[in-house]
């Protein structure tokens, strides 16, 4: 018979037979999948665009090396949540909730969904620059997007909501088109990539922001939250480990290489000169130069970035106060057996597409809130994380942080610390480092 | 001659969500973790932590509002 001899044979719903151990092991990567490259891709949300071509701009390929650096640093901190998340099978907010007791679980959680409720008015917030440049009216197009992202999550099946944002996060692979668009010096931008260096003149405080902002950006609270539940919501066994580590790292090195394409294009910025206040009046400058395909792709993605940011930021959300409350909370559950669940993550995201659609809309003021909350959110949830890890009577030896993880997650958290107070002061009293 | 059937060997791949419930590291019965040093200090630290940003959080609203 000629199916024997086939490589791979579906047998029953969400079973293979493969015929050689190579074919075992990639068959499980591609279904273990998911999890990883979404928290990491979703990373690169309206607020990174927004800072990566900023820094390219004001900066040019200058700190492109800080994005090599970063990347083993947002891989190692990732990679705890999905020790934690498969050894445990639940979510981070459960476990912060029931290992340090409601004080601390009510902190976390009530800290988390602030922060979260507004950077997603933030996302929508570039959904509507982004529809309205591209020439939609954002009136229509906005509640629309909301309603695209309710659609996306609520059909009760978590395979396919993985399934369509894998593709919108293969989508954002599209920046690599616009970095060769505006035709760098390639050269250049790999002696950047691996010699660390500092743009001429002094450092000023401008410079030291960007660099925090751009770690805080590359590494955000709701990424712990998310992936831990998200594996939670998978099922991933014990012998996943391996494959959901490697899916970690592929995203860790989308999200890298996807920075370091809009770092490039905000350096076509600098080239010529001009002065922008938002990604969007940046396009609108570059069009002239670069032609109208330009335009209508960088504002696409910029939309791409915004919605995938929505869906795992409000999803995080959605996740987090079920497991708090005990609520039945999985994507695989319809409206009518997680209605809380769903209820959560439906009325954040109409909450902030209403939001931007409001006049005069204290947007400035979400902005700082968001900086000054993440600041304060990102040192918290990393302690729990690392002492969650060196729990033994929680984990076995297989899942337990090892001394050289402890030495490199303390380096990073005591960092991280200083990064986010640092920034959190100088938002709060703008005149203290001046 | 005895004609020799090659033999293939199979491999089976089940996804995550098919495949049987696996039993999990209970934290149920576990209740809250013991206050090592390493666990009292980290929290404390956070606790200082948090206490000196609201500070300068309610430092900042009370300067917005032109109290000082």
């Amino acid at each position: 018979m000629r199916l024997k001899n086939m490589p791979i044979v579906a047998t029953s719903r969400g079973e293979v037979v493969v015929n050689s151990r190579w074919m075992q092991r990639l068959m499980t990567f591609f279904m273990v999948m998911g999890p990883g490259l979404i928290v990491m891709v979703a990373d690169n949300d309206a607020g990174a665009v927004s800072t990566y071509i900023q820094a390219g701009a004001d900066y040019g390929l200058h700190l492109l090396w800080l994005l090599v650096l970063l990347l083993p640093i947002t891989y190692f901190i990732q990679e705890m949540v999905v020790r934690l998340g498969i050894a445990t099978g639940q979510g981070h907010a459960a476990m912060i909730y029931k290992r340090f007791g409601k004080w601390w679980g009510t902190f976390s959680l009530a800290d988390l969904l602030l922060v979260n409720f507004l950077t997603l008015v933030t996302e929508f917030a570039a959904i509507y620059m982004g529809l309205n440049g591209l020439g939609f009216s954002p009136f229509y197009a906005v509640p629309l997007t909301a309603v695209a992202l309710i659609a996306l999550v609520v059909t009760g099946s978590y395979l396919r909501w993985e399934r369509v944002t894998v593709c919108l996060c293969l989508l954002d692979l599209s920046w690599v088109f616009l970095a060769k668009w505006v035709s760098p010096d390639w050269s250049l931008v790999t002696h950047h990539l691996i010699f660390p260096s500092l743009p001429q003149g002094p450092i000023t405080s401008d410079l030291i922001f960007l660099i925090i902002a751009i770690v805080g950006t590359t590494i955000a609270p709701w990424q712990l939250f998310f992936q831990q539940s998200c594996i939670a919501d998978k099922k991933l066994r014990f012998s996943d480990l391996k494959s959901a580590r490697m899916d970690t790292f592929v995203g860790a090195i989308c999200t890298i290489f996807i920075a370091a394409c809009m770092m490039i294009v905000g350096n076509f910025a600098n080239q010529n000169g001009l002065a922008f206040e938002d990604p969007a009046q940046m396009v609108a400058a570059l069009a002239p130069l670069l032609g109208e395909g330009f335009r209508n792709l960088f504002l696409l993605l910029m939309v791409n970035a915004a919605v995938l940011g929505a869906m795992t930021i409000s999803l995080s959300s959605a996740w987090a106060y079920g497991e708090v409350k005990g609520w039945s909370h999985s994507l695989q559950k319809s409206v009518k057996e997680a209605p809380g669940f769903y209820i959560v993550y439906i009325g954040s995201v109409l909450l902030a597409a209403a939001i931007v659609l409001l006049p005069n809309a204290p947007l400035q003021l979400i902005i700082v809130s968001v900086q000054v909350l993440a600041g304060l959110m990102l040192p918290s949830a990393i302690i729990f994380l690392q002492l969650l890890l060196n729990d033994k009577e929680l984990l076995d030896e297989r899942f337990v942080n090892k001394a050289w993880n402890n030495l490199i997650n303390w380096t990073v958290i005591v960092v991280l610390f200083l990064l986010s107070l640092t920034l959190a002061v100088e938002v709060i009293l703008p005149n203290a480092f001046h | 001659m005895e004609k020799k059937e090659k033999v293939i060997k199979k491999y089976s791949v089940v996804h995550p969500l098919f495949d049987k419930k696996e039993k999990k590291c209970d934290v149920e019965g576990l209740g809250r973790m013991k206050m090592s040093a390493c666990v009292k200090y980290a929290l404390l630290s956070l606790r200082v932590y948090l206490i000196l940003m609201a500070g300068l959080v309610v430092y900042r609203g009370l300067h917005e509002l032109g109290v000082f």
